[in-house]
């Protein structure tokens, strides 16, 4: 369920679509005049969707006892929120550990004995992929596990980082906009490295609005990272993972749901990035 | 981890399982069956061979994804000249760190490897004496005088125990790899040689287990009669000094082990072949002084050297290969050759084998463990050229795993920005993006790799969120009716944090809480705890919260005022002696019983086999000082660290307090290379 362009006035929500060649940033956008095609979302949105790599290492322990080291590839998707380059993502994507860890704290059990299990991760190689291929390393500020959200920037100490810097593309949050319950969304992805990280456009519904004690909608779909639009094309928010409980003793059957954060608790998370304790 | 007398063992299990019912060559003759030994042989034997018996502990290293990841592992060996040369297995010390040698008299010293023998799975070590004699030394005797039935006495560690001796028989003087374990060949292979293509095993029965690899097999008489190196309960196998003593006097005398080589697959004669004797050419290296001296797919080798050649099972193929492998490099071999009903005569100029495997090095810069093709390994790739270094692991999204294209194992880079790759130090480990020539099976192409050593950055702040500054248990059903008196469920109040909203609020230890924002606190046996910080944790810091609250037989209503959390603790880990340290948290301050400045900083997250691991040191070790300095902050622990690091210091003390008592713990650092 879409709602007219007009009651979402106060959705201040721009797009900065810097350039890249050493120009200016582009001019903001500030919303469509009708509900978009995907083209023109991909064309208005998709440059600020970043590639994220790198590597993580995951330790566990079981009840203390530490299991050697595995290392992964971080393959991930990102939104660049300003033009320096910041990096809004999903916590459980840019740290796959941290999903099991919450599951395991949520409910860890097995049959019928207690498990502690603590995850440790550690990143290394992190980089940044912008739209024209530049790759620039990147360091990750600060993960709100509870919401699910990481903020990563362009290491500042990096030449290529400082090249790049104010010309970043991107999606400038600067308010909230609204959903309400059965309301149709669109999440913006990419696919994977298979389908050449091509961009995809998923609808998908707002089944619950939660205002207490942080305020997010429950949708029934979409990837983590993802960013969250309104039918006509304004950004709502990020997508992400809110696990719940786990049961072991029924096949590991995990309540999860995608919720969107919304752009305003975004911003409060990277105001306290940018604060001297984070950084 | 691997552990390789572990290794060794696991793949005696095989071995034992299918050689049961097997004999050896020997006892048919009817050779007479020596007598059982006494006690006291076996006590005359224990006084001779234990002063010269060490025990060894080495850390070692194996390719993993892209490093050299360290492992601890334990061996046994004996001493065999006054010099302090220590005989033991490959396996036990051949790809080793550092390396500590328990001896008999008590000292532990550490020792260096003076050379290494994958293919005779045999290494030599020297002990660090300091001008100070060795305890005792053992003798070599001889492995080819020994029969089916003779008394051995296996001496070792056996998991690493302290020195041990075990009495038994020969059981077969000949143990081989049997053909159906050709399918296994890569899991029994040592740095990508096969022991049994050179070794027949000497089978006995004394009792082994993991640790007494590399310890003497010895005879009533105490001399050594073969190296232990297989086992599994109550049968093992031992390389016979026929071949051990003359590779550990080579890698005495040069460090390294010369074997020959003419590049022929040979195998025993096919069942179709009974007609006439030799070894079986199953095929010939293109290039190779076989090939150049005419051998063939077919052909049958009947001599070499005037010597006649037999090979109609598994258990000749080791003395045939032997045969080559002896022969002095550069030499003629005269091979007389059977085929097509003809008898033919060949010579064939040996050449220098080298190892099946180059050595494993590793470029952190690179994410890469590499080594350098050898002859063995190129004709494996089916590559006329052993120039090149092939890279055998790579670190999940590191540098070369991040290349253009990426790299991957068993990728070959000849050359760098157009100049050949012949040995390590020809690939560049900083700079910019490095052009590379990479060979990929018959796949040709250029790659361009960005050389990163950066080191990993700190971890990512936490988000805040709320704090009560409480540490809670659940208080479930059973425990309400317990207590009785109408006691309902909830969370038990077991600590409160000094200066936190839940003290300020007035919470006391041994409060219930059974309410939050005026809902009730579901208790459902896990994860309670967890849940209910969490859900304080979203509210934001400066808000009022309800909290329900069961006191003495009372419930009533608290409203208490979140604070923020305090910061995320700061965290130091030190790359060299792989451990880091933390400040604790409000919650552990208050659990471990800290006064407010008092030193104290957690141990986590120690790297397996890495130094701090080796000297002992815990996890959740309390951290008080370093090298006499007092560690109250990770600041200072880090100071003190790199004080030490730029002092490249010989040890490094840790004062720890563990589960009530404190300790000093001494660390034996590899400090990096300067440049």
């Amino acid at each position: 369920m879409s709602r007219p362009y007009s009651a979402a006035l106060l959705s201040t929500f721009v797009i900065l679509l810097g350039s890249l060649g050493g120009a200016s940033a582009a001019e903001p956008i500030v919303g469509p005049a009708a509900a978009p095609s995907a083209k023109e979302i991909f064309t208005r949105f998709g440059p600020a969707l970043v590639q994220l790599s790198g590597t993580v290492k995951t330790t566990m322990k079981f009840s203390g006892n530490a299991m050697p080291g595995r290392e992964s590839r971080l393959d991930a998707a990102g939104v660049v929120i300003d033009a320096d380059g910041t990096v809004i993502t999903s916590a459980n994507v840019v740290d796959p550990g941290r999903m099991m860890q919450k599951a395991m704290k949520a409910g860890g059990s097995m049959s019928g004995m207690d498990m502690k299990m603590d995850v440790a991760s550690e990143h290394s190689n992190l980089r940044l992929r912008a739209p024209d291929g530049t790759q620039v390393p990147a360091v990750l500020v600060i993960i709100d596990g509870d919401r699910d959200l990481a903020v990563l920037r362009p290491d500042a100490k990096d030449a290529a980082a400082q090249k790049m810097a104010g010309k970043w593309p991107a999606l400038a949050a600067v308010a909230t906009d609204k959903a309400e319950v059965l309301d149709q969304i669109l999440v913006l992805g990419r696919l994977g490295a298979q389908f050449d990280r091509q961009f995809a456009l998923t609808p998908v519904q707002v089944t619950a609005q939660i205002s207490k004690p942080r305020p997010c909608w429950i949708v029934n779909g979409g990837s983590p990272g993802g960013v969250a639009l309104t039918r006509d094309g304004r950004y709502l928010g990020l997508i992400t993972i809110q696990l719940g409980e786990v049961d072991f003793s029924s096949m590991m059957s995990a309540s999860q749901g995608m919720a969107v954060v919304p752009a305003a608790e975004i911003l409060e998370l990277v105001k306290s990035a940018n604060a001297p304790a984070a950084k | 981890m691997p552990r390789p007398s572990i290794i060794l063992t696991a793949s005696a299990t095989l071995i034992a399982l299918a050689l049961a019912g097997c004999g050896g060559d020997r006892p048919a003759t009817g050779a007479a069956v020596a007598a059982p030994a006494s006690s006291v042989e076996a006590q005359t034997v224990a006084a001779r061979v234990l002063p010269s018996l060490v025990r060894i502990r080495v850390v070692g290293v194996n390719p993993r994804q892209g490093k050299l990841d360290k492992y601890e592992s334990a061996g046994s060996g004996a001493i065999i000249d006054a010099t302090g040369h220590v005989v033991t297995n490959h396996h036990v010390a051949g790809k080793v760190r550092r390396v500590w040698c328990d001896l008999s008299d008590g000292r532990q010293v550490e020792a260096d490897l003076v050379g290494t023998d994958p293919l005779a799975d045999i290494a030599v070590l020297r002990l660090r004496l300091g001008g100070k004699p060795v305890p005792g030394i053992a003798t070599w005797g001889d492995s080819d005088s020994l029969r089916v039935g003779d008394p051995v006495y296996a001496c070792g560690s056996p998991v690493a125990l302290s020195s041990s001796v075990t009495a038994g028989i020969v059981s077969n003087t000949r143990m081989v790899m049997p053909d159906f374990f050709a399918r296994w060949a890569d899991f029994f292979a040592m740095d990508g040689e096969q022991v049994g293509d050179l070794v027949r095993w000497i089978g006995h029965d004394a009792v082994i287990f993991g640790g007494n690899s590399g310890g003497p097999l010895v005879d009533r008489a105490g001399k050594i009669v073969g190296v232990n190196e297989i086992g599994l309960g109550s049968m093992g196998g031992a390389i016979p000094t026929v071949i051990a003593r003359p590779v550990a006097e080579e890698l005495i005398r040069s460090g390294t082990v010369a074997r020959s080589w003419i590049g022929l697959d040979v195998q025993p004669r096919l069942p179709a072949r009974a007609d006439h004797r030799g070894a079986l050419v199953g095929g010939v290296t293109p290039g190779s002084p076989a090939a150049v001296a005419g051998l063939r797919a077919g052909d049958l080798v009947t001599a070499i050297d005037g010597e006649a050649i037999d090979v109609r099972s598994p258990e000749e193929l080791p003395g045939f290969n032997r045969r080559i492998l002896i022969a002095p490099i550069g030499s003629d071999l005269k091979l007389a050759i059977y085929r097509d009903g003809k008898e033919l005569a060949v010579v064939a100029r040996t050449q220098a084998r080298g190892a099946a495997l180059g050595h494993d090095d590793e470029i952190l810069s690179w994410g890469v463990t590499v080594r350098p093709l050898t002859r063995l390994s190129a004709v494996a790739k089916e590559r006329a050229s052993a120039n090149g270094i092939e890279i055998a692991t790579v670190q999940p999204g590191g540098p070369a795993d991040s290349a253009h294209p990426r790299l991957e194992a068993g990728d070959i880079i000849t050359a760098v920005a157009g100049k050949p790759v012949l040995a390590l130090k020809d690939l560049p480990t900083s700079g910019g993006p490095v052009l590379l020539s990479v060979e990929r099976k018959r796949l040709r192409f250029t790659a361009a790799l960005n050389p990163s050593d950066a080191e990993p950055p700190p971890p990512p702040a936490e988000a805040g969120g709320a704090w009560l500054g409480l540490a809670l248990l659940p208080h479930d059903a059973t425990l309400a009716e317990a207590l009785g008196k109408g006691t309902p469920v909830g969370l038990q109040v077991t600590l409160v944090v000094p200066g936190s909203p839940a003290e300020t609020a007035g919470l006391k230890v041994g409060d219930l809480l059974t309410h939050f924002e005026n809902e009730p606190i579901e208790i459902t046996g896990t994860g309670d705890v967890d849940r209910f910080t969490a859900q304080v944790r979203r509210y934001k810091a400066g808000l009022s919260v309800n909290l329900g609250l069961f006191r003495t037989g009372t419930t009533s209503t608290v409203a208490v005022t979140l604070a923020a959390q305090p910061p995320t603790p700061r965290r130091y880990r030190d790359r060299v002696l792989e451990f880091s340290c933390r400040e604790p948290s409000a919650e552990e301050r208050a659990e471990r019983g800290l006064s407010a400045g008092q030193p104290g900083l957690i141990i986590e997250g120690i790297q397996n086999a890495g130094w701090a691991d080796v000297a002992g040191l815990s996890e959740e070790d309390l951290l008080l000082a370093i090298d006499a300095t007092p560690t109250p902050t990770v600041a200072a622990a880090q100071t003190a660290l790199t004080a030490a690091r730029t002092a490249r210091a010989a040890t490094v003390v840790l004062h720890v307090h563990r589960k009530g008592h404190s300790r000093y713990v001494t660390i034996l650092p590899e400090w990096p290379r300067t440049p």
